[in-house]
Order: C-alpha cells, then sequence, then structure tokens
C-alpha cells in the first residue's frame, strides 16, 4: 500500500485538550453511534489491517504482523472462530510438583517423613511461588492465537487470589486450570466452583467460616465480595443497595463448612504435612440454623446462595459482568445501551461464549472510535512487546534456574503495578487510565528503549551478559516490503502505535527512518547503508509516542 | 522546540534528544487575573507539610489504642484470644485507661514527647462496610450518600490553583509513593498529584500534535498530558534528591514504609516545595491471622514513624511536617474467632512537632455497640481534614468549603497554633511588608527583617507562575531593599524571602 492511501480518511481535531482527567472526559463523550448489531465491511470501514490488528491485540498478548494478516486473510468469522477454541497450556516445566498436593509445614529435623525440613521447606515454597509467576508470563508469551489467556486474565482479575496470601502455589496452579476450564464456560458453574476452590477459601478465610456446637465463628469476608465483587456489585444503576448487611451476615452463616480437604497421602504419618488439592464441606462446621438471604428464608447451604443470588439479581448480575467484559475489551467507560443488549444475552443461561462472540463480532466493537483507545496493562505492553517483537533471550522464561537475573521481567512488571497472581487488593487491578502514570510512563519507555539499544546488560553467572535481545533488521524484513521504506515506515508506525498517522506525523517518521537518506537508496540488505541504524532510528521515536501506550 | 526542528536533530545524530527542560509552561503573566493562583496562595502557609499513611484494609481501632481496664473489651474478644493482654499494653502518661499495641514502642515515646494527637472514635455516619466504598468516602470527604471520585485534597488544590495545568507549579502540588494515584490526589478536572516510585529516568516529550475527538483520540492526549507531567515534576523530584543524598539517621531495615518515609525526608530537605505526600501501608484487612499480622503490621508503622520524625528533627525540619494517619474503617468489636470483620469508627493518628500531644475525645463505648457489634462514631473524619487545613495550612474555611468539604466542620485542637506559622521558635521568624510605594514604577522599597546572623535570606521577584525573574542576596541586619522595576511590565508579580526554612511571600504591583 502506498502512503497516499493511508490519508483518504480525513480525522477531526480540536485544539486543546488540557485539564483532562480520568473522569472529567466522560463530560466530552459522545456516544459510538454503532450497536451490537454484527459489523458489515464498508468503504469508510473496511475490514482491513487495523480492524484485524484491533481483533486480535484486544483477544490476546501482543499478535505479530504476520498473524494479523492471517487473520486478515481468514476473516471476522474464522478469526473468532479460532480465538474461541480452547487450547491445551503446557506446565511441563514446573511439574510434577504445580499437579501435587502442596506440603504445609516443615517435616520435623529429626523425622524421616518424605519432605523438607525447616530451611529447605521456607525455600521452596518460596522458589515455587517464583517459578509459576514466571511460568504464567512464559505461558502469556507463547500462547497461539486465542483469548483464552485474556479471559483467564479477565477472570482473576474479578475473581481475585493474592498468591502472597495463599502462600502456596499448587493451589494457585490448580486455581488456574479451573479458570481455564470455565472462561469461556457457564459463569454460574464458574461461581459455584470458585467459592469452595481452595485458593479462594485461604485467601477470603471461607475455611475459617464456622458454626460448630460449641464456637461461633462466622466469617463475612467471602459474603461480602462474592456480592460485592464477584456478582452483582454493591449497586444497581439507580444507585440501589443491591444487598443489605444482614444479607452479608446470613449469606455468610450459609456459605460455612467448607474447608481444605486433607492430604491423601498413601503415608499416614506424612498427611499433617501436606494438605488435599480439593475442598470438602464439614456438616458439623456449618451454621444449620435458619437463614433469611434476600427475604428468602430456608435452612440455606452455599450452593442455595448461589442460586438465590443468581436468581433475585440476574439482572444485575448480568450487567456487572458485561460491564466488566466491555471494559475488558472494548473502552474503559461503559456505554451502557450496549451492556443492557449483552447482558439480556448473558442472563439467558449465564453461558460466557455466546455473549464475548456477540461483542467481538459486533458493528459496536470494530468502529474506528474504540480502535486504539484501551491502556496497554503491563502485560500487554512487556509481555505484548516481547511476543509481537520477538525478542529474544528473556531472563524469566529459563525455567530451570531461580536467581535474581531470572526474575527481571516479573520485577518490571512489578515496578508498573502489574504482579501476576498478586493484585493489590480484592477488587483486582482498576485498569484503564491507571496504567499509565508518572510513575509507569518512564518505566516503559525506558524498557523499550534500552531493548531497541540493546543496553540491558544483568550479571549472569558473575558475567555481564546482554539480555532482551532484539533483532531490528529481522523484525524490519517480517513485514512485506521492507525494500520500500514508504511502505516499511507506514507498516512499522501501524503496527506499533495502532492508528495512521497525519500527514504531517508520517513525514517526521520517515525522515526519521530515512536520517537524510533518499527514498531511492534505501537498501535494507546492504550492511554499508547502516539500516539498522536507521530502523532503530524510527523505533526510537515510535516508542515514545503517546499511541504506544495504547491498543 | 518544533517537530521539524526536533526531526532534523535527530535525522542528523541518530538518537533522541533530552527535550525536558524543566521548566513550568509559560502563559502571558499579564492576563494572570486578581484572585488567581498567586493571591490564593498568599493566602495559605506554604511550608507546612502533610504525610497522610494510609493504613489500607481498616485499622482495628481496639487493639491499637487498648481499652485496657474495660471487662467488655476482653468480653467481645474471647473467641480466639484477640484481645491484647493488659499486661502487654505500654501504657500512656496521663490515661489510666487506654493505652498502645504493644508493638507501637515507637510511637509511644513520642506520644511521652507530647508529639502525637490520638482522635478517638473518628468514621462517619451512615459507616459503609465495603472497603472500596469507604475508601472513597475518606478520600473524597463526601457524605456517605454521594458518589464523587475526586479528592479532598485535590479539591482544595483546584480551588487554590484554579489556572492549573494552564499555569504549572516548579514543584508538584502532591506526591503519592507508589505505582497509582489514589482519588486523594484527583480533583473534578485534572491529577493534581503525581505518583513516583522510581526517580531514575526522565522521558522525553513527546511531539505535539492536535487530536481527533475520538475516543481513541481523547485517551492520546491524556497519555500525552501524563508524559508532559512527568518530564517536569521528575525534574525537579531528581533535582532535590541530589541535592540531599543521605537521611541524618539510620532508618529500620525491610520496612517499606520507612523507606518510603526516608526518600520522603531526602527530598523535603533537597528543597522541593510539596506539601503533601501520601503513602500506604496496605495488609490491615485482619478477617482471619489477626493478632500476629496486626503487630507485624504495627511494629512497621511505627518504627518507621519514629526514624521519620527523629531524622526530619535532625534535618531541623520537623516543625513544618507531620504525619496522619487515616484508615477505610475500624473492625467489628467482637471476634469472628481467628479475626475481625469490618467495623465503623476508630482512633486516627496525627504526629508531629507541631502538634497537641494527648487524646481527643472519649474512650470507645462499648456497651452501646451499633448493629452487629460496631463502634459508636464520636468525631467526623471531615473534622480532622478541617483542622488539618484550617489550623496546619492556615486557610480560611471559604477556600475549602464547599470545594473539599461538603460543609463547614467543627476543627478540634489538633494542632499547637491556630495561626499562620508554625515556627515555634520566634527567635527564627522573619519578616516581609508590603513594598512601597505600590504600585511601583522606577522603583520599590521591600522591607523585611529577622535575618539571623551568620545567616543570609534570599529575595526573589517571580512571575506569578513561579519563574524566577531576579534574586537578591540578603545579609543579616539589613531591613530593606531597593528594587529597580523599570524593566518589569506593568502587571502582578511574587516576591518572597527565604531563610533558613523559612519562606514568606507577598504581591508586587507594578503600573508605569
Amino acid at each position: 500500500m502506498k502512503r497516499r492511501e493511508f490519508f483518504s480518511l480525513k480525522t477531526k481535531h480540536e485544539e486543546d485538550f488540557s485539564g483532562l482527567s480520568q473522569d472529567a472526559h466522560i463530560s466530552h463523550m459522545k456516544r459510538v453511534s454503532a450497536g451490537l448489531e454484527p459489523f458489515i465491511p464498508s468503504d469508510s470501514q473496511p475490514w482491513d489491517y487495523e480492524r484485524a490488528a484491533h481483533l486480535l491485540r484486544r483477544t490476546m498478548i501482543g499478535p505479530t504482523d504476520k498473524e494479523i494478516r492471517q487473520a486478515l486473510t481468514l476473516g471476522i468469522d474464522q478469526t473468532i472462530a479460532m480465538l474461541c477454541t480452547p487450547h491445551p497450556i503446557d506446565s511441563k516445566e514446573i511439574e510434577p510438583w504445580c499437579k501435587s498436593e502442596p506440603q504445609i509445614r516443615a517435616i520435623p529435623a529429626n523425622s524421616d517423613i518424605p519432605g523438607l525440613k525447616d530451611q529447605d521447606f521456607q525455600t521452596q515454597t518460596i522458589i515455587r511461588r517464583e517459578l509459576i509467576t514466571r511460568w504464567y508470563i512464559k505461558t502469556l508469551a507463547i500462547s497461539p492465537i486465542s483469548v483464552q489467556e485474556k479471559m483467564t486474565m479477565f477472570w482473576s482479575g474479578i475473581l481475585t487470589t493474592e498468591i502472597d496470601v495463599v502462600n502456596f502455589s499448587e493451589w494457585m496452579f490448580n486455581q488456574q486450570v479451573l479458570l481455564r476450564k470455565h472462561c469461556l464456560g457457564n459463569f454460574k458453574t464458574l461461581i459455584n466452583d470458585i467459592t469452595i476452590d481452595p485458593a479462594m477459601l485461604i485467601y477470603l478465610d471461607g475455611r475459617l467460616n464456622q458454626k460448630t456446637s460449641n464456637t461461633n465463628q462466622i466469617n463475612e469476608n467471602y459474603a461480602r465480595e462474592l456480592m460485592e465483587l464477584f456478582t452483582c456489585g454493591p449497586t444497581d444503576w439507580n444507585n440501589a443497595p443491591n444487598y443489605t448487611e444482614d444479607d452479608v451476615r446470613e449469606a455468610a452463616r450459609a456459605l460455612s463448612g467448607w474447608t481444605i480437604a486433607g492430604s491423601t497421602n498413601p503415608n499416614a504419618t506424612a498427611r499433617p504435612y501436606y494438605a488435599g488439592l480439593k475442598s470438602n464441606f464439614i456438616p458439623s462446621r456449618w451454621d444449620s440454623g435458619t437463614k433469611t438471604f434476600m427475604d428468602v428464608t430456608g435452612n440455606w447451604k452455599a450452593s442455595d446462595i448461589i442460586n438465590i443470588l443468581f436468581e433475585k439479581r440476574s439482572l444485575q448480575i448480568s450487567r456487572f459482568i458485561c460491564e466488566r467484559l466491555y471494559k475488558a475489551f472494548v473502552y474503559d467507560i461503559p456505554d451502557r445501551t450496549i451492556i443492557d443488549e449483552m447482558a439480556a444475552i448473558f442472563r439467558k443461561d449465564w453461558e460466557i461464549k455466546p455473549v464475548l462472540e456477540t461483542l467481538l463480532r459486533s458493528a459496536h466493537f470494530f468502529d474506528s472510535e474504540n480502535i486504539g483507545a484501551m491502556y496497554k496493562s503491563p502485560a500487554s505492553f512487556l509481555i505484548g512487546s516481547i511476543r509481537s517483537m520477538n525478542i529474544s533471550k528473556v531472563p524469566d522464561f529459563r525455567m530451570d534456574v531461580s536467581s535474581v537475573t531470572n526474575r527481571d521481567l516479573s520485577n518490571r512488571m512489578t515496578s508498573m503495578g502489574e504482579i501476576l497472581f498478586n493484585p493489590p487488593n480484592v477488587k483486582g487491578w482498576p485498569g484503564g487510565r491507571s496504567w499509565v502514570s508518572t510513575s509507569t510512563v518512564s518505566l516503559r519507555h525506558k524498557f523499550m528503549l534500552d531493548v531497541i539499544d540493546g543496553k540491558i546488560m544483568i550479571r549472569d553467572n558473575g558475567a555481564l551478559t546482554q539480555f532482551y535481545v532484539f533483532d531490528s533488521l529481522a523484525f524490519a524484513r517480517t513485514f512485506p516490503e521492507p525494500n520500500d521504506p514508504e511502505t516499511l515506515c507506514m507498516d512499522l508506525v501501524l503496527f506499533m502505535l495502532n492508528r495512521k498517522p497525519t500527514e504531517k506525523e508520517y513525514s517526521a517518521y520517515l525522515e526519521a527512518l530515512l536520517m537524510g537518506a533518499k527514498i531511492y537508496e534505501w537498501n535494507i540488505d546492504d550492511p554499508a547503508f547502516k539500516p539498522v541504524d536507521r530502523i532503530k532510528s524510527l523505533l526510537r521515536m515510535l516508542v515514545v509516542q503517546p499511541m504506544h501506550q495504547l491498543h | 522546540m518544533k517537530r521539524r526542528t526536533f526531526v532534523q536533530q535527530l535525522a542528523a545524530t541518530g538518537m533522541l534528544l533530552p527535550m525536558s527542560l524543566g521548566f513550568p509552561r509559560l502563559r502571558a503573566f499579564a492576563q494572570a487575573p486578581p484572585g488567581s493562583e498567586f493571591m490564593k496562595l498568599a493566602a495559605i502557609n506554604n511550608d507546612t507539610i502533610t504525610v497522610i499513611i494510609r493504613l489500607a484494609g481498616g485499622n482495628d481501632g481496639l487493639n491499637t489504642i487498648v481499652p485496657y481496664t474495660n471487662s467488655e473489651y476482653y468480653k467481645l474478644r474471647t473467641d480466639g484470644s484477640l484481645f491484647i493482654k493488659d499486661t502487654d499494653v505500654l501504657k500512656l502518661p496521663g490515661n489510666a485507661t487506654m493505652g498502645l499495641h504493644p508493638s507501637l514502642v515507637g510511637l509511644k515515646t513520642l506520644y511521652e514527647e507530647q508529639k502525637v494527637s490520638i482522635i478517638q472514635n473518628v468514621g462517619y455516619p451512615n459507616q459503609n462496610f465495603s472497603h472500596f466504598r469507604s475508601t472513597d468516602i475518606w478520600l473524597s470527604g463526601t457524605d456517605a450518600d454521594v458518589f464523587d471520585t475526586s479528592g479532598w485534597y485535590a479539591k482544595f488544590l483546584e480551588e487554590l490553583y484554579p489556572d492549573y495545568p494552564d499555569v504549572l507549579p516548579t514543584d508538584p502540588f502532591a506526591i503519592e509513593l507508589g505505582t497509582f494515584l489514589s482519588s486523594t490526589l484527583i480533583g473534578k478536572k485534572n491529577n493534581m498529584g503525581i505518583a513516583i516510585s522510581n526517580l531514575n529516568y526522565v522521558p522525553d516529550q513527546p511531539d505535539e500534535e492536535p487530536i481527533p475527538t475520538t475516543h481513541v483520540g481523547i485517551e492520546e492526549a491524556y497519555v500525552r498530558e501524563v508524559i508532559k507531567q512527568t518530564n517536569i515534576f521528575t525534574t525537579r523530584i531528581i533535582e532535590a534528591g541530589s541535592k540531599q543524598t543521605k537521611n541524618m539517621v539510620t532508618y529500620p531495615t525491610n520496612n517499606v514504609l520507612a523507606s518510603g518515609l526516608a526518600g520522603i525526608a531526602r527530598i523535603i530537605a533537597g528543597g522541593l516545595k510539596t506539601q503533601m505526600y501520601i503513602v500506604n501501608l496496605g495488609g490491615y484487612d485482619t478477617h482471619s491471622n489477626q493478632l500476629t499480622q496486626h503487630a507485624n503490621l504495627h511494629k512497621q508503622f511505627a518504627d518507621a514513624v519514629l526514624a521519620f520524625q527523629r531524622d526530619l528533627e535532625a534535618f531541623g525540619l520537623d516543625k513544618r511536617i507531620c504525619m496522619m494517619t487515616i484508615s477505610e474503617f475500624g473492625r467489628r468489636a467482637i471476634s469472628n474467632g481467628s479475626g475481625t470483620d469490618h467495623g465503623s469508627a476508630a482512633p486516627l493518628f496525627v504526629i508531629g512537632s507541631g502538634v497537641n500531644g494527648g487524646f481527643i475525645g472519649s474512650d470507645p463505648n462499648l456497651t452501646a455497640l451499633q448493629g452487629p457489634g460496631n463502634i459508636p462514631m464520636e468525631h467526623d473524619f471531615r473534622q480532622v481534614y478541617a483542622s488539618l487545613l484550617g489550623q496546619w495550612y492556615g486557610a480560611s474555611e471559604q477556600l475549602y468549603v464547599p470545594a473539599a468539604l461538603p460543609r463547614p466542620f467543627q476543627q478540634l485542637p489538633i494542632f499547637k497554633k491556630l495561626s499562620t506559622s508554625v515556627g515555634d521558635d520566634t527567635s527564627q521568624r522573619i519578616s516581609l511588608g508590603m513594598h512601597y510605594p505600590s504600585p511601583a514604577n522606577e522603583s520599590t522599597i521591600i522591607p523585611f527583617g529577622g535575618i539571623l546572623s551568620g545567616t543570609e535570606g534570599i529575595l526573589g521577584i517571580y512571575t506569578p507562575e513561579g519563574r524566577l525573574i531576579t534574586e537578591y542576596r540578603i545579609l543579616p541586619g539589613t531591613e530593606s531593599i531597593e528594587v529597580d522595576t523599570r524593566h518589569l511590565p506593568s502587571g502582578l508579580f511574587v516576591y518572597s524571602l527565604r531563610s533558613g526554612n523559612f519562606e514568606l511571600k507577598q504581591t508586587l504591583i507594578v503600573q508605569h
């Protein structure tokens, strides 16, 4: 494609955007007119590179140029079908321990029970937390064209659990398996399962929630978050409360009695040092009295509470979750007309896939307004850059060694505010504009510039070694016309910044790429022409542009 | 720099140029209307600083300030033995019924020096028990039935600096340590503070380009603004940090709060004029395993606070800085067996050399618990905010009502003086008078006093936006200086006198 074609779409301009804040922009929002009806490509809104890229960028981490072109060829329906097909995940590098019962206390020094003692036990617990986090990062970086990982992250961001509280990584892996299994499945089933998931029973104290003949230790932690954060939210769209404080207490009573199953270790003397991977219900710990939850009285248990909740608050739950879906896939400011239509589909049977497919297929999703309007999370930004730019030698991917070096990427994510398995609190990550702050934007810039310049040197086994290796020449050659600087420039801009540049911007970018050379002099195959310097010069400029923070 | 020039230089050198100049964006000062930023600036203390320590998760008040002579307390906390034994409680001079959690040793020391004000039973009417909703209420300063995601302090700043961000201050108004900016510093129109977790890199300023009014265009403009702010303010913070690279005392290690406070002490000592800092200490949501967790957190908290206070004292800055704790709610009076669930009112601390040490309010009333066992509130948290704004910052009520707080709240006697100066040591006080003649034509005389022998003062003339025009060195013993105003255009300016830790400002009017 030649550069002129890119400027056929005229853009509107506004002079002054100072005075913009996280919320103030709602006031000058106008609604995107396109609705939930299927997107039909037209001359003004064609199925083009930008839209294929938009679909993949919102549904996966760091699609490559090749994958975007593949989606462009496949078409919308086939791409969405491919995205919604589950794929197995590879956990070989953390097996067999990730699937085994966790050892939860040190074996006494003088004992011959199999397992680790004292310091070794503590060290193992810490190392496994590190390994499972790195395994997760790597899984995101190597995942194929699929929405599975984004949806799993979506649910982890709502049905939160912090590994720092759960402590044992085996239960976090167990929960990952559960979330992946249901990520496009049935939401009500997911809620039933997560309620009694061992990691959740630890995180929100469900395992301590009990009433026995001589103690009353009803713990409200899970009951409150089940409603406030996991299903219906605190209030409905008219700001009327969705539940009362009495509902929280009564639900907590009904949810009592669940705990983590004991170890099934064949060696009976070893069992006290291990715990099971399943949960179980102990009737004697359950508050068997009559409860009144949302005006219905009965001898309720956990599943009854979920049934009543989904029946009595189906409208609120469907809107609450669909609003989250909208914010995760379309734009941070919810459009309630669209969400209401989504919610109607969702609450028919609580199946997740149909509502997601409808959204991704819609004219609203593909409207130019929404393309490139979302903030990249640290995962999308860092792991996405690694995946889409084929950055190699990522320290954290070396799963065999635990060392400071191998936590480099995890540490970068931490300082940018997203620690996988460790949301800041039970509400999950705030997302949206909060990802890009005065604190994080400089870290993001610095990482990209250092990668392009090959400047990330880390001490590895005593020797200063370059990590995050980026081959700019090979990268440029993955684009269709690396020997046409005008096309290459436009392709790189579209790939890195997700929007067509204005004519003025484009000429600045082209100048950066050419670095004083004439267009006809361009020769990517001639080292004497210094193509590496020229490509890097453009990339350095692109990665500090505001649009690079968006997708 | 224009894009064209920028690109040409970039092409020539093959590298990005540092574009960060650290200057505020300037607007023609003649346009600054009377009553705008600089006029209001003169109306508040500009050298007092607050460090808010947010104990996130809901701090258990009863196990913080323990009613160790009240048998009802021990009854309520029987299950799981979730009480502090009366023998473990740190007793306080002058109070026979309330003592401190045993981990709060550092706080006890400061209490004995009368540097801790304990305000009892702080909450608000119609307590909300959700972390998130209640945090919003505390940070916004609104009533429980009002939904507002902007913060009380940001709204105060917006009232004080109506021209922001057209006119940027030299130093950030407020700094929050960490990755995210909490709503305390998010105003109705603008972010009034910045979040800082790394000070090692100043990004390049992106090019200006008009932006379309689509969703994507709006977000792109937002990022552009964030990059701009980062650029300007981090330059200043790095500058201040590099002036003072060491603390005066050793801070406890493995203590996130301590390392945060140590950094704040350095940049304040390095001359940063920011008047509000926020640090967060999470983990107070003790539904389970409360005894151990709470003890660890309180130890971190008290150790860090003591070190910070000692550091400020050694720097000679302690009279200008206070600390205030906030937490979204206290916890239920009755235990749940291993912890406590969400509750209501709880005590709050204001700490520093400028506070009146001692208790404000009565012991929690454990025989009049509300609902499922919640402690009745005695003080509205906004009384504390009003006291801070009124006494510590010297702001008049019309500056913060209704902008930051919905209505007037009765102030509490938290700070030592209800005056515009917190300097206790009167021998150090400097003065700065109105210039005469006023308006000035060719020249004007600025009177001042109080420069101690062995020190010196700096008198600066600034544009209303804070850009320095001229500086004069003032030696002890001088009482006035004649300033040549022929080169200044007609309009309003600000002059300031700095000496030691003091700075005073006045308005200069020029009319040719």
